[in-house]
């Protein structure tokens, strides 16, 4: 089932056309990666669904959720589904959270707006999702701070403030880059049990293609703001019809040795 | 003789009204003339902190570094001995090792040794002469490791030391850059003692590659036995935790549980709590290295010994 439907999407920022007409199914309970180098547009497709782009950029196409166009609603109802329908997890975990606000807080707020919860309930939920990403003694997690985990705990927390809402979208740009290995595997089984578990459309963004063979279901190999390519996982893998896929493929280490 | 040899170092960092945080808990490495070493680990392992004691940036609580045969004195006030600016590192971040208000040229014209100049420099690092006359936020985050390699290269060095100069950068750039170092290096004869926490690069660069956790070197050997035959578990952990890109969907080994605090190690191996073979001489006493790994499960005649 198509959850999210990106159609012709065009971005152009300060008269150059960033995207040049992309498409894109999201479904759920199926994790679809995004691959390309820096800079082929990869980011600012994950930007225009959740109306983020930069001041200036001017959007084309649609962006379909549940039958409305995104890129034509009012800021103010675009407000609205961010953050409750569409979730978003970020790079960087570090910058990402507030350094001066709670765990806790920072994952009530989200809840207390959008789904109107009181207090007392809002912080039943935060806990629960804190145990849900796997967070150690989750009801002491809420009254502490960013600077107190560690970098793998935080993007679980980032991903629990993601998931805050019961988003049917979850937009992950280069969730694991800034983390070690070990972290990230962790990072990953976690967003491949989510997406499972709650039938979450997933977005992964990201230009490691190991990241990308391990948990998307469908992978779209992006170009100067153009899909070059998009497909089942095994096949772009392992039998890339486009050259410049191939050619991604093949700079990789691990690739001459079997 | 060795071109650098760390014997059982050991830094602390102090803190006013903490307890020390020992970072590098009795580290030994040595590096040949014309050797690249790869050391990885994770954040937080003290991998750079080992790099600085090298380079005498940080003073260390005990052990030695020796840069062929002669002692590493820490720096001081004083002008450093000249023979020591033979060691040179790259940092990890160029947009906060270069100064933002001199221009390239004149800051790679620091530290030329012979009658070398700045564009002949930046052509060694894949640059064009002309760009000297320009300033660093003139380029990008590639372009500006690539200055800060000329720089050090500047010194005609006989050891270079990367502390994790790729992470900073695009991952298109990465692979480019620690191959300029890779290539530079040899050249020159020089050694490269090259910190990265990601395994594929040091293994497309590195001749040797050193395993650190928790302040101690775990693992070392030639890279092609350590990535086909990893003895240690944590060795076996890291690259098993490595995504691989064939397609079948396999999700990655993950490591439970986090690096413990360098403040409070474990008693015993420092890695026994995470350890999937941990045995009960793990807890208590501290292996010690046999053929380059530090594990009890290589070490038969010692965990009988218990």
């Amino acid at each position: 089932m198509t959850i999210l439907a990106i159609e012709e999407l065009t971005v152009e920022l300060g008269g150059r056309r960033l995207i040049r007409g992309i498409d894109l199914a999201l479904e759920a309970g199926k994790v679809h990666g995004l691959a390309g180098e820096s800079g082929s547009g990869k980011t600012m497709t994950g930007l225009a669904v959740l109306g983020l782009l930069p001041h200036g950029a001017r959007p084309g196409g649609t962006i379909s959720l549940g039958g409305t166009d995104l890129l034509a609603l009012a800021p103010k109802e675009m407000n609205k589904r961010r953050g409750s329908e569409i979730g978003m997890v970020f790079q960087d975990p570090s910058t990402s959270l507030h350094p001066m606000l709670s765990v806790g807080r920072q994952l009530t707020d989200p809840m207390r707006h959008h789904l109107k919860l009181d207090r007392r309930q809002a912080r039943e939920r935060a806990a629960e999702l804190l145990g849900k990403v796997r967070i150690p003694d989750p009801e002491g997690a809420l009254g502490r701070y960013p600077h107190h985990f560690s970098g793998g705990m935080r993007q679980r927390i980032a991903i629990a403030i993601a998931l805050a809402c019961d988003p049917q979208v979850l937009i992950a740009d280069e969730p694991t880059t800034a983390l070690d290995v070990t972290v990230q595997a962790g990072i990953l089984r976690l967003l491949r049990g989510l997406c499972d578990d709650l039938g979450l459309a997933v977005l992964l963004i990201t230009h490691d293609l190991g990241v990308m063979s391990s948990v998307a279901d469908v992978i779209s190999v992006m170009r100067d703001g153009r899909l070059v390519e998009t497909g089942p996982r095994a096949q772009v893998m392992r039998e890339p019809a486009d050259p410049y896929t191939r050619a991604l493929l093949d700079a990789l280490p691990d690739r001459s040795t079997p | 003789m060795t071109l650098l040899s760390v014997e059982d170092l050991v830094v602390d960092h102090r803190t006013p009204g903490r307890p020390p945080v020992r970072a590098v808990a009795g580290a030994s490495l040595t590096v040949e003339a014309g050797e690249v070493v790869g050391l990885v680990g994770e954040s937080g392992c003290g991998k750079s902190t080992l790099a600085r004691a090298i380079c005498g940036i940080t003073a260390p609580t005990a052990g030695s570094v020796a840069f062929e045969d002669r002692p590493v004195r820490p720096l001081g006030l004083r002008r450093r001995d000249p023979e020591l600016t033979r060691i040179q590192m790259v940092f990890q971040d160029p947009y906060a090792s270069l100064n933002p208000r001199r221009r390239v040229g004149r800051q790679i014209a620091d530290g030329i040794r012979d009658d070398a100049t700045p564009g002949e420099l930046l052509e060694r690092v894949g640059l064009d002469a002309e760009v000297a006359g320009r300033y660093p936020h003139e380029f990008s985050g590639g372009q500006r490791q690539r200055i800060a390699i000329a720089r050090a290269l500047a010194a005609r060095p006989s050891l270079l030391i990367g502390d994790e100069p790729i992470s900073a950068l695009d991952a298109s750039a990465q692979a480019q850059v620690a191959g300029l170092m890779r290539s530079l290096a040899v050249e020159s004869g020089a050694g490269l003692l090259f910190i990265s926490h990601d395994l594929s690069v040091v293994r497309l660069i590195a001749d040797r590659i050193a395993v650190m956790y928790l302040g101690k070197i775990v693992e070392t050997g030639r890279t092609a036995e350590v990535w086909d035959d990893p003895k240690h578990p944590y060795t076996r952990a890291l690259l098993a935790a490595i995504p691989a890109p064939d397609g079948s969907g396999t999700l990655p080994a993950e490591l439970p549980g986090d690096v413990p605090n360098p403040a409070a190690p474990p008693s015993g191996c420092r890695f026994h709590p995470r350890c999937p073979s941990a045995m009960d001489v793990c807890s208590t006493r501290e292996p010690v290295p046999l053929d380059g790994v530090s594990c009890w499960l290589y070490d038969t005649a010692g965990s009988a010994a218990e």
